[in-house]
Formats: C-alpha cells, sequence, structure tokens
C-alpha cells in the first residue's frame, strides 16, 4: 500500500464526496426558495383631524374623484350626503408619478396633488411582480394644513396623509 | 439562522478532508517549497452547460483557470448567463458578462498528484442589463403594459469559497466549487429592482446566497513532471 491513490481509490474518494454535493446543492435549493409576499398596493390612506386636538374628524363629503379617471370614490346618495368619519381610502394611479383628486365638499372643493415613485420587483416566475408607491409627497394642495404621514403605500393600509380642518 | 446553515454547509466537508491529510501526510517524503508555477488549468462549468441544455430559462457558461504558487492558487474564472421568464403578466430578461479572481490555499499540498481540497477567496463583478414587461389590470385604472428596463449595470460582490480537484486521468481533472456569495452591491436603479445578476444569482433580501459548480478541467504542466514512483509503505515516515 504505497501513498500514490489507484483510481478506484479515487473513485471511492469522489462518491464520498457525491454525497456531499447531493446535500450541498439540495440545502441551497431550499434556502434559495424565494417567498411569495407582495405588498403594494395603491390605497391612500387620507385622514381627517380636526386642527384643534387632532382627533378624528367627521367630513361630510359629496364626492372625490381622481383626474385621469372615470372612477369616483365617493358619491353622494339620492336623498343624502355622505358623511365620512375619520378617514376616507382613495387609489393613486400606478401607471403615473402623481395623481390629482379632488374633494368636492358641500359648499366648496378642495383639490390634492400627491407624487410618488413606483418600485417595481420581480419576485419570480410564480409569484409575479410587485409594484409598490414610496417616496409620497404633496406637490399641490388647496388644503390649509396636510401633510404626509406614511410616504409608503402598502397592503397594510396605515393612514399616509392627514388633512386638518 | 440561514447564515449560519451555510456556513455549517460551506465548511462541512473539513471532516473529511482531516481523514485524507492525515493517511497522506505519513508517507509523503519533504520537498523544499518552491512558488514557481508548475502547470495551469483550465476548465468549464459543467452546471452552466446542463442548465442551459436542460432548463427553458436559462443560457449561460463559464470558463475558470488557475495558476499554483505552492500551495497557493491564482484563480480567475469568467462567464455569461442570460435568463427569460414568461407570463401572461410578465415578461422578465437579463443577460450579462461576470468575472471572478481571487486565490486558493490547497490544504492536500503533499499529495503526489497535486490533488486539491481547498478554501478560498473571490472578489467578483457582474456586467448586465434587465428588462421587465409588466402587464397589470388595475381595479381603478384598468389595464395597461409597461416597459422596465435597466441597461448597463454593475455589481460586486465577495466570496468564500471550498471545493476539491481530482486527477482523474493525464491532463484530465474533476472538481467542484462552493461558494458562498455576500456582500453583493449594484448601482439598479430603484425603478426596477435588480431580480438576478449574472454570476451572482437571485437577489435575496440580505445580499448573501449560495453558488455550486462542478468543473470540468485540464492541466496543463509547464514542463514534464517526473512519473510518481509507488513506495514500499515499510519505508514510509
Amino acid at each position: 500500500m504505497g501513498f500514490h491513490l489507484e483510481p478506484k481509490n479515487y473513485l471511492y474518494a469522489m462518491r464520498n464526496w457525491w454525497w456531499i454535493i447531493f446535500m450541498t446543492g439540495l440545502a441551497s435549493s431550499c434556502l434559495e426558495s424565494v417567498e411569495c409576499v407582495k405588498s403594494g398596493d395603491t390605497a391612500l390612506i387620507i385622514s381627517f383631524k380636526k386642527l384643534l386636538d387632532g382627533k378624528a374628524d367627521t367630513v361630510v363629503l359629496l364626492n372625490v374623484a381622481a383626474t385621469g379617471s372615470d372612477s369616483v370614490f365617493y358619491k353622494t346618495e339620492p336623498d343624502g350626503l355622505n358623511t365620512l368619519i375619520g378617514s376616507a381610502t382613495l387609489s393613486v394611479n400606478p401607471y403615473a408619478n402623481e395623481t390629482e383628486f379632488t374633494f368636492v365638499f358641500e359648499s366648496e372643493q378642495k383639490t390634492l396633488k400627491v407624487g410618488y415613485r413606483n418600485e417595481v420587483r420581480f419576485i419570480s416566475e410564480e409569484c409575479g411582480s410587485d409594484r409598490v408607491q414610496v417616496d409620497l409627497t404633496i406637490l399641490e394642495t388647496q388644503f390649509d394644513s396636510v401633510r404626509v404621514v406614511s410616504s409608503v403605500l402598502t397592503n397594510e393600509r396605515h393612514p399616509n396623509i392627514e388633512i386638518y380642518n | 439562522m440561514r447564515f449560519i446553515i451555510k456556513i455549517i454547509l460551506l465548511i462541512s466537508p473539513l471532516s473529511l478532508f482531516a481523514q485524507n491529510a492525515d493517511s497522506v501526510k505519513k508517507v509523503v517524503p519533504k520537498e523544499k517549497k518552491s512558488f514557481i508555477p508548475t502547470g495551469i488549468r483550465v476548465g468549464i462549468d459543467a452546471v452552466s452547460l446542463i442548465r442551459t441544455s436542460i432548463g427553458k430559462d436559462f443560457s449561460g457558461y463559464e470558463f475558470n483557470a488557475d495558476v499554483d504558487f505552492y500551495r497557493y492558487y491564482l484563480t480567475t474564472e469568467i462567464g455569461h448567463w442570460e435568463r427569460n421568464f414568461a407570463t401572461d403578466e410578465e415578461q422578465y430578461r437579463n443577460d450579462g458578462n461576470y468575472f471572478r479572481i481571487g486565490a486558493d490555499i490547497n490544504f492536500l499540498l503533499k499529495d503526489p498528484d497535486k490533488n486539491m481540497f481547498f478554501f478560498g477567496m473571490r472578489y467578483a463583478k457582474s456586467s448586465y442589463s434587465e428588462y421587465l414587461t409588466l402587464t397589470t389590470e388595475d381595479a381603478v385604472w384598468g389595464p395597461s403594459t409597461t416597459n422596465y428596463s435597466n441597461e448597463n449595470l454593475h455589481a460586486t460582490w465577495g466570496e468564500f469559497t471550498t471545493g476539491l480537484r481530482v486527477k482523474m486521468w493525464k491532463f484530465f481533472w474533476m472538481g467542484y466549487t462552493a461558494r458562498l456569495k455576500f456582500r453583493l452591491r449594484t448601482d439598479a436603479p430603484e425603478e426596477l429592482i435588480s431580480y438576478d445578476v449574472p454570476g451572482y444569482g437571485k437577489v435575496g433580501q440580505d445580499n448573501t446566497t449560495w453558488g455550486f459548480n462542478y468543473q470540468i478541467l485540464f492541466r496543463i504542466p509547464f514542463k514534464k513532471e517526473k512519473a510518481i514512483k509507488k513506495e514500499d509503505p515499510g519505508k514510509a515516515d
């Protein structure tokens, strides 16, 4: 028995290593599995608050519409007005970087234009893509006091903008 | 936790190495250290070739070469890959070239056939482009098809490597390299977040991933090497 390994010994050694290779590959494939978690949502949550105490405000709206969309988010009933308590859920345009909303109240109407960035992430062939609106900002508004409280629109649907009356 | 599992998997071959090293250590006579290279080994990655031939979504190749300086090997790898996924709603495509450069340390130094069990490190860089066509149907804003593209991107990362090189017959060698890839940095804009970096793989949230190559190699000696004599085990020290 010399120190030079015979070919059959190589094969024996290789067989051992093949097990390592197999186990490594198997573990690797498990570790690389991608979780299908999507967080994208175009819902923009507007929270109405009282300027005096910061508590939720009750707002009477005739409707809210967005420029470029036929959808009207709120519309008055034929026999009465819609009353919003606290917050409204709108939808930003995912194909653009800004959306303008018009809020029609009983005696006036006000606009709010918001800007944002669309971030797209391809998750996997099975899961598809996720598009998230981030860096939300107020571009223009006729409201007196408005602030962004969450600049990312996610399906967790936290308030994004607070409007104080 | 994942990182710990990856480290354990990477170093698991050590137990086998310890057995082999002991058995070889006893019988090989001492040699003078020489940092003069004795040969160059060039190879191709069989995993890329197999994936290209059997997979619909992958196409690529990878070449590698190393040169020995005593127990240290200067190693370089270059490659190219493309991926293409298409569903009803989206089509993702990327392509790019990459290289890695680094060094390996051979822990089977006294093996007469220059078989290798090694640990090493690499610096890697990739130049690539990504394209995504996304078709969506929004309940409020209707349907739309949007094209996103990231062209001429660059990415860098580091690798810890381990593996084996075994002489099969004359100049023909086989081996594998397992890689723990870490610290990925890309200059991809945030509009389209990088999904797959050629040479690195899928971009995860922790910027760490595994890689594996099975290599077919040819070693070209710089000068004719002496035939290795079998020794009488009784003479071994």
